[in-house]
């Protein structure tokens, strides 16, 4: 039928994109030296003592890191959602603004303040006094970069959670003569706990997946990603097949967390909301402690930003920081690496053009559920790389799209694909979200009207959820211009973007860091530019609405 | 003229029969109401004569035409929703102008005005749909269906989302539009105030059938079925003998006078009694005495709910009675169904 072509021609292409390459990866894993099914790749990493390495240090970085992060979080999203705390809101604002940083721009940071040469330790040694340690790099700096970059999400999601419901539950164990204590403990928490599980979930798989942070911070702790990138692109010794495990071995792992925050949620319990839960007066010193607490994580959260931007306009002299302040290193950037500029903004705007028509597209059929079966294999695709690590997808896209007849590797079609592969879920679940609260009424009465399915669509449909579209836009467009461990792996001259620029530099001692520090400083610009244009854009649209 | 002509219309969600071989004409210029509980097929079947589901079996004829392959938006109906379904990102007049523009029709803003006027909302043009009160949501609903100037008005609960006094009022508006314009609708409520007020014929729908169909008073007064009969008001049911003119006996042996006649002796019958048509005097030796349960005080009347030889029987009733008080209980008028077929 007509109506089907389209949604089944969507899901053709994506399947192509999307389940081809992970088979591709899936049978790789199970293939022996002759080409025969075998689980000899399988007995060979396990018997390997650095990918049995790998694979620990990635789990403990992942539970170490949700950890911190969700003991970060749950404390401040808990004061900003329950309690009057001066400067509410401009906190709200920064934990945004963290969210949107590159992933490896923490490393990159700390390791220019707290690294064996960084300014801070210099500092401490030029002034008589003693380094507690002599560097921050190592698997320590990992999880301290990884908290503070994942925090920020963690408060979202949980201030959210502490929101919600009208505060009666806790008022009725009041009554019963609960103390503030009690309430907290056997009311509060445990209906939090979904929340704070996702929360965990997401700082953990970040943990788990990143390849930025441990390639800069961790001083050469293996762990998956990077074995995986190493294993891969070696020249000397490529072993496919080993890299295939690792890949299933990580989606499979990151499936099985996803499995268990589904399971977390499907705990919630709906609480009685019937108006606005009002927020608690502090007593003076909670106040002050309060206060104190949120800024010293707002502060450690915002460093990364604050050095960069303030290392940009100083001068560097051999890898060292002069503290001259200069416009030098942005002459440099425009002079020498404005290309990077541009390969990025581009890429990651055609990317962002066609995971926002697919996304809508996708996210109307998803919601419509026209054709039941449909739906479900469209959402379930879609919703596939989200579990699936930037690593482990780009090396499925080679397997299977990197050799003639395709050829795509290293063209700026594989990284659009990939850009779009990996961000289409978000975009997707935002739009999703907002179409779900068009009612099928409205269309029909379109219908009804004289109006085609189509023009339906695209007159009623479209210009409700354009709010959700610019949202789902502008954080695809922001999460495919910080993209580092898919883009490392699939780039090659002259398709080099911002992030492969200040990543190489980042890694070389002596490296022009000044212009990394510019370049890094355009990136922050290019993704708080339209992240702003769209919170201002909601929150005049909730000023709006009655 | 016979404007929708519904014919052996079968269909079934996943294995479950919503609607049997519905047959139903509604002729042109008349508004047809399909009266019934919820779950009994009256949405889906309106669903199909729209255009918004397919029937699994039977055909939906337009004038004559079958239109099972002509789309929603090729069908020339016009659709009123339950929750309005006003379109909130366009102006009131640009909700109804929107199917106008569609047609390329001249003086599109002339007939705005005019549709606007007619459900009482002139000059509300450039309001948004959300600053409006149900009531004229829905009045603004109409006009946007109406203004198309449609082969045959399909409305799906208009009402219901309505508070009880609007309701009544709205309901007398959308009779009073339909004889001053003509217009040919298929109106579905579960309201039987509602469908008696405003109907020419109502089909009376249960489990996917057409129980019933016939005009208001012949719906109210030769209801067929015990099903029909109950679904206006509290009604008991008599079954028995008939043992003289006017007497039967119940199934349980107790002897039930009437004031109406029941012909022949010897014959089953059953009787639908609604609660105007019992009569309650005091307790006499020899008559059918009945138990007072409960007296609800319904301003200008009571009901009184009481149980005489193990049935429950409604009546309305001028004076107070309390719970417990013995009552002889008559019957004034009653109802006879048809034998079961």
């Amino acid at each position: 039928m007509s109506r089907r072509a389209l949604p089944l021609a969507v899901l053709a292409l994506l399947s192509l994109f999307i389940l081809v390459p992970q088979l591709r990866v899936l049978v790789a894993a199970f293939t022996g030296p002759a080409g025969d099914p075998s689980l000899a790749p399988w007995q060979e990493f396990f018997g390997d003592a650095r990918f049995r390495e790998a694979l620990l240090h990635s789990l403990w970085l992942a539970l170490a890191t949700g950890l911190g992060a969700t003991l970060v979080a749950v404390p401040t999203a808990y004061l900003l959602a329950r309690y009057e705390v001066p400067g509410r809101a401009w906190f709200l604002e920064l934990a945004t603004m963290t969210t949107a940083s590159p992933p490896f721009l923490g490393a990159y940071a700390w390791v220019l303040l707290l690294g064996a040469s960084g300014v801070v330790m210099r500092g401490l040694r030029a002034a008589g006094l003693g380094t507690p340690f002599r560097s921050i790099v190592g698997p320590g700096g990992i999880v301290w970069v990884g908290v503070w970059f994942t925090a920020a999400s963690v408060v979202l999601i949980l201030h959210d959670a502490f929101r919600a419901g009208d505060g009666s539950l806790e008022e009725a164990a009041a009554m019963a003569g609960a103390s503030r204590r009690r309430t907290l403990t056997s009311i509060t928490l445990p209906l939090a706990l979904p929340a704070i599980g996702t929360g965990f979930y997401l700082a953990a798989l970040q943990a788990f997946a990143d390849f930025g942070t441990p390639k800069l911070i961790g001083g050469g702790y293996t762990t998956l990603p990077v074995a995986l990138y190493y294993e891969f692109l070696s020249e000397v010794q490529r072993r496919p097949a080993m890299a295939a495990v690792a890949c299933v071995l990580m989606a499979a792992l990151s499936a099985a967390g996803l499995g268990f925050q589904r399971w977390l949620v499907s705990k919630t319990y709906p609480q009685p909301s019937t108006r606005q839960r009002v927020r608690l007066p502090l007593g003076p010193l909670a106040r002050r402690l309060g206060v104190g607490f949120l800024s010293l994580s707002a502060f450690l959260s915002l460093v990364p930003h604050a050095v960069v931007v303030l290392t940009s306009f100083m001068t560097w002299r051999a890898g060292v920081l002069q503290w001259t302040p200069t416009l030098e290193n942005y002459r440099r950037l425009w002079s020498e690496s404005w290309a990077p500029i541009g390969v990025s903004l581009v890429l990651s705007g055609i990317g962002t053009a066609i995971a926002v028509a697919l996304g809508a597209a996708a996210a109307y059929w998803i919601v419509r559920r026209r054709t039941p079966l449909l739906s479900a294999l469209l959402n379930n695709l879609i919703m596939l790389p989200s579990v699936i690590p930037g690593t482990v997808l780009a090396i499925g896209l080679l397997l299977t799209f990197g050799a003639p007849p395709w050829a795509l590797a290293g063209t700026a079609t594989i990284l659009v694909v990939a850009y779009v592969v990996r961000r289409l879920a978000y975009v997707t679940k935002a739009v999703e979200t907002a179409m779900a609260r068009v009612p099928v009424a409205q269309e029909e009465a379109a219908w009804a009207s004289g109006a085609t399915p189509p023009r339906a669509f695209f007159e009623i449909v479209l210009p409700q959820v354009r709010g959700a579209l610019g949202a789902g836009a502008a954080s695809g467009f922001l999460q495919m211009m910080t993209e580092v461990s898919a883009t490392v792996m699939l780039y090659a001259v002259p398709w080099v973007t911002m992030t492969v620029v200040i990543f190489t530099y980042a890694l070389q001692p002596g490296s022009p860091f000044g212009v990394a520090s510019a370049m890094t400083t355009v990136l922050l610009v290019c993704i708080w530019v339209p992240l702003r244009l769209v919170s201002r854009h909601t929150t005049a649209r909730e000023q709006r609405a009655p | 003229m016979t404007a929708v002509h519904v014919h052996g219309v079968s269909k079934s969600f996943g294995g479950r029969a919503v609607l049997q071989g519905i047959e139903l004409e509604v002729a042109s210029g008349t508004l047809v109401t399909l009266l019934g509980p919820s779950g009994c097929g009256k949405t889906t079947l309106l669903r199909i004569v729209a255009g918004f589901e397919h029937a699994d079996r039977g055909a939906v004829r337009f004038g004559g035409v079958d239109v099972a392959k002509v789309p929603t938006w090729e069908r020339g109906i016009g659709f009123v929703f339950q929750n309005y379904a006003l379109w909130p990102h366009l102006t009131v007049g640009e909700n109804v102008a929107y199917g106008l523009r569609l047609q390329k029709r001249p003086g599109v803003e002339k007939a705005v005005q005019e549709a606007l006027a007619r459900v009482g909302l002139a000059g509300r043009e450039d309001a948004q749909p959300g600053t409006l009160s149900g009531g004229q949501q829905q009045r603004v609903s109409l006009a946007r269906a109406l203004a198309l100037n449609p082969r045959v008005l399909l409305l799906d609960e208009p009402l219901s989302n309505l508070d009880a006094s609007l309701r009544v009022e709205m309901r007398r508006e959308v009779r009073r539009l339909q004889s001053e314009l003509g217009f040919t609708a298929l109106y579905v409520t579960h309201d039987q105030d509602e469908a008696l007020e405003i109907s020419d014929v109502i089909a009376v729908m249960n489990r996917g059938v057409i129980e019933q169909l016939g005009t208001p008073e012949d719906i109210y007064f030769r209801p067929r079925t015990e099903f029909v009969a109950a679904f206006f008001g509290e009604v008991t049911f008599l079954r028995g003998q008939v043992v003289a003119e006017r007497a039967l006996t119940l199934s349980g042996g107790q002897r039930v006078e009437t004031t109406a006649p029941l012909g022949a002796p010897g014959r089953s019958v059953v009787l639908a009694v609604r609660p105007a048509d019992v009569r309650l005097g005091p307790a006499t030796n020899g008559g059918w005495v009945g138990t007072v349960e409960q007296v609800f005080f319904l301003g200008g009347r009571r009901l009184v709910r009481l149980t005489a030889a193990g049935l429950t029987l409604h009546a309305h009733h001028p004076v107070p009675l309390r719970p417990g008080d013995q009552v002889d209980v008559t019957i004034a008028q009653h109802l006879e169904l048809p034998p079961a077929t």
